[in-house]
């Protein structure tokens, strides 16, 4: 079976050439977790913004190809790209409050999505939300859709992202650190729901922490510098880490969680 | 070295050479014309520029204009300029004390401060005039005195942010008088953000000042002043445009070069807004 | 940030004390300014003039009591009759209010209409070859006074082409060259102002989540970026103000349009000073209502005000 999403040979540069991602090479099947860790700066979440297209004004993809499903999305116009968004690939954005608009209700986002993407009329498109607001078990979900971002607590804002990002049940999921701006007692409820919320879809999970990834991950790639350094199973890489960096992070991660790791 | 910087510094020396010419054209200008303003020749009015010994024409009682528009910029950097220090040494010297204290005084400057950004103070200078009356002190001490809020918000805002700085409440825990506090930490300190406001606050002084001439309650009438010179132009637009173009482009120009040189100044001390 | 609570009516006292505040100082100016009776009754007035000014406002008396007394005319509406024709100041004014209000409303939706679209165009390609041409034209724009502006309005629509008519208030032709001339006042800067909002809020991360879920550039703009913009547009509404009464004043006067701006230049012009403290103070109660009004519409429409200031009242 063909994988969901193909990467290979990714560069991203600066417009005047300075690379900032090199040589990225992965492939994520259906039903998979694939994590991605490193510290800021090492071109994670530059990868993924390449990958959903959503690359800051100022820097671009300079190299290497990117499957979606067997489709080159270099050959997409920039609507087909689009098409894309919200539709077969999800996102999830670190700081659930400022990745809301706060002037719209969360609903006003569910029922965009549903109708750009689907075709159906507004009525429906809000039970298909409240659906999905159901579904990442937020409690009195009619409420939270009719409610602003400021209204609901930061995990609640999260689930409400999730909701949006898997809303028109796309084939990849992409979070990037979803879990960085919320405590931890939350942070493990939302990696759950991440992945239950997967289905027949693969997730692809950015993180800086270790510990987060290799509690959800069927396999870890460690990015440094922009460039991968290693990669592995995450228990492999947990126990046999190759690199000082990788070691780094793994210790960060035991500070951080303790025993939990390693059970 | 970027293109913005390049573009900044140009634009920078630009203001300061076009304000250079200006202030020496308003020194000597008039002198040298080898004409007085305010001469009537009534045989030669209505002369066009560039044609007869009158480089820029006469008007309609045959004054030359070009002696006029420079006896106008004259006019126009004296009341501009002093109204622009008189704002400025009000304003600083009520930001600093608002920026600190926590009295009556305090309140109420900042109370008008806010007030008086969103007030047309235009406004309050005409009403001031119908009392205290034109000429060239009174119209100084209006401007100036509408005006001073700009710069005591942006003195008052900056000092109070200074004044919680680790650096200066460890001066003021040495027991650092007050005054070599504000004349050793906060001055300094604010000194970018302020002195890019005047050149500024000039420009708006300038058109205030033209539009009040203008308007017939600024400057006395009968002497030379942009904002007369446009006024009595208006009666002869079909006939003479040049009485309202040449007194016109010596504004913009002025302006133009203020701006230039506030703006240059702005992106080479690096402050926004 | 602190909210007023509107229902505690504290807008009111804000009101009350601005419009003390103002008349006290225009107050103890006139007083400062030389002999009152002088400046009331005119330079040329006999001494019998002067005498009975005196009398009828009691400037006679001690300046405390004057004070007070002034300050109860005023609850009384009373401020005085013109010098020029006897009419009670508050009445001339209100007479030529609604020209004004007609021209300032004209003007402030002409200068919205032109400068947010071409603020928003700014700031959605700040770079664009286009965007430094229109950054060049408005830095002159803002350098050129509006009166020299609408004079060369007049010398290119009213005269060279006569399309227009130069003075005057009559049919909607003849609002044409004002409304533009006050409008400009105001449009260098809205338009700096909407490119400043709309540029700092498509730094916003939820401008990425809209990308995300495949809004086009132009739904990213108009449905996520702009309304907020708008919001912050609401907040200064009150300096926009400023430029436009400043125009009204300005334009009035060039354009003989029998407005209250007109009518504050004739009146400084005749030391007619009731009616100048009387149109000063109209022009404080507008201001501070149309403020107040921008304050209850951002509360309407900005859920996060709402929601601080139903928390501040309950």
């Amino acid at each position: 079976m063909s994988p969901v999403l193909e990467v290979a040979g990714l560069g991203i540069g600066l417009d005047d050439g300075t690379p900032l991602v090199q040589d990225v090479a992965f492939a994520v099947a259906a039903g998979e977790v694939l994590g991605i860790v490193g510290e800021s700066g090492s071109g994670k979440s530059l990868t993924a913004f390449a990958i959903t297209g959503l690359l800051p004004r100022g820097i671009q993809q300079t190299a290497g190809l990117v499957r979606l499903q067997g489709e080159d999305l270099a050959m997409l116009t920039p609507a087909g790209r689009r098409a894309l968004a919200g539709r077969r690939i999800g996102m999830v954005f670190q700081d659930p409050l400022s990745s809301f608009n706060p002037v719209r209700t969360v609903g006003s986002m569910l029922v965009e999505s549903a109708v750009r993407h689907r075709s159906i009329r507004a009525h429906e498109a809000r039970r298909l939300g409240i659906e999905a607001l159901q579904c990442v078990r937020l409690a009195e979900p009619e409420r939270a859709f009719d409610a602003y971002p400021h209204e609901l607590s930061g995990g609640q804002r999260q689930r409400a992202m999730i909701a949006l990002a898997s809303l028109n049940e796309p084939a990849l999921l992409i979070a990037d650190e979803p879990t960085t701006a919320l405590d931890a007692t939350v942070q493990l409820q939302i990696l759950a729901l991440l992945k239950r919320r997967l289905g027949q879809g693969a997730l692809l999970l950015i993180t800086h922490d270790l510990g987060v990834a290799a509690s959800l991950c069927d396999r870890l790639l460690v990015m440094q510098r922009g460039r991968v350094i290693e990669h592995g199973e995450p228990q492999f890489l947990l126990h046999h880490a190759q690199h000082p960096y990788t070691r780094r992070l793994r210790d960060a991660a035991l500070a951080l969680h303790g025993a939990a790791v390693n059970a | 070295m970027s293109r913005s910087i390049r573009a900044s510094r140009l634009g920078l020396y630009a203001g300061v050479a076009l304000l250079a010419v200006l202030a020496v054209l308003a020194a000597f200008g008039p002198d040298l014309t080898g004409h007085d303003p305010l001469f009537v020749d009534l045989a030669g009015r209505f002369a066009a520029p560039f044609g007869s010994e009158h480089l820029l024409g006469t008007d309609q009682l045959g004054r030359d204009l070009l002696a006029r528009v420079l006896r106008g910029l004259r006019w126009s950097l004296g009341v501009a300029l002093c109204a622009t220090l008189l704002a400025f040494a009000i304003g600083t010297t009520l930001g600093l004390v608002a920026a600190r204290s926590r009295s009556l005084a305090g309140r109420i400057i900042r109370q008008v401060t806010a007030f008086a950004q969103s007030f047309p103070v235009f406004v309050l200078a005409v009403s001031l005039i119908a009392i205290v009356g034109n000429g060239f002190g009174a119209l100084v001490t209006i401007l100036g005195l509408v005006t001073w809020p700009v710069f005591c918000r942006v003195v008052q805002a900056e000092a109070a942010s200074l004044l919680t700085r680790e650096y200066v409440l460890a001066a003021r825990m040495l027991q650092m008088s007050t005054l070599r506090l504000y004349t050793r930490h906060v001055l300094p300190g604010i000194l970018a953000s302020l002195s890019v406001l005047v050149p500024f606050h000039f420009a708006d002084m300038l058109i205030a000042e033209s539009a009040l001439s203008f308007l017939g309650i600024g400057a006395p009438l009968g002497i030379a002043t942009w904002g007369n010179m446009l006024q009595e132009s208006r009666s002869y637009l079909v006939t003479a445009p040049w009485l309202m173009l040449v007194p016109a482009v010596a504004i913009i120009s002025l302006v133009f070069a203020a701006n230039l040189f506030g703006d240059g100044l702005r992106r080479r001390l690096g402050v926004s807004t | 940030m602190k909210i007023k609570a509107f229902l505690g009516f504290s807008w009111l006292r804000d009101l009350a004390v601005l419009l003390f505040g103002t008349t006290t100082v225009l107050f103890f100016l006139l007083r400062l300014a030389g002999d009152p009776a002088i400046v009331i009754a005119g330079q040329d007035a006999s001494d019998a003039q002067l005498a009975e000014v005196r009398a009828q406002y009691g400037l006679d008396r001690p300046l405390p009591l004057q004070y007070f007394a002034y300050l109860g005319r005023l609850l009384r509406l009373d401020l005085g009759n013109s010098l020029a024709d006897g009419t009670p100041a508050l009445e001339k004014v209100l007479a030529a209010y609604p020209a004004s209000l007609l021209l300032g409303a004209l003007a402030m939706a002409l200068a919205l209409v032109l400068a947010v679209p071409s603020g928003t165009w700014l700031a959605a390609r700040p770079a664009g070859a286009g965007q430094r041409v229109a950054r060049w034209i408005i830095f002159m724009l803002q350098g050129t006074p509006g009166f020299v502006l609408a004079l060369l309005l007049v010398q290119v629509f009213a005269i060279k082409l006569a399309w227009l008519p130069a003075i005057g208030f009559g049919d909607a032709r003849s609002w044409v060259l004002p409304t533009l001339s006050v409008a400009s006042f105001l449009v260098p800067k809205l338009t700096r102002m909407v490119e400043a909002n709309v540029g700092a809020e498509l730094q916003a991360s939820y401008v990425r989540t809209a990308r995300a879920i495949g809004a086009t550039e132009r739904e990213v703009l108009l449905r996520h970026v702009l309304p907020n913009a708008l919001l912050g547009l609401i907040a200064l509404v009150g300096a926009q103000l400023a430029f436009i009464v400043t125009g009204l004043v300005i334009i009035e006067t060039l354009f003989a349009w029998p407005g209250i701006g007109w009518l504050l230049v004739q009146s400084t012009m005749n030391l007619d000073f009731p009616v100048v403290q009387a149109i000063t103070l109209v022009i404080v109660a507008t201001v501070f209502v149309i403020n107040t009004i921008a304050e209850l519409l951002q509360r309407r429409f900005d859920p996060r005000v709402r929601q601080a200031t139903a928390r501040g009242v309950a």
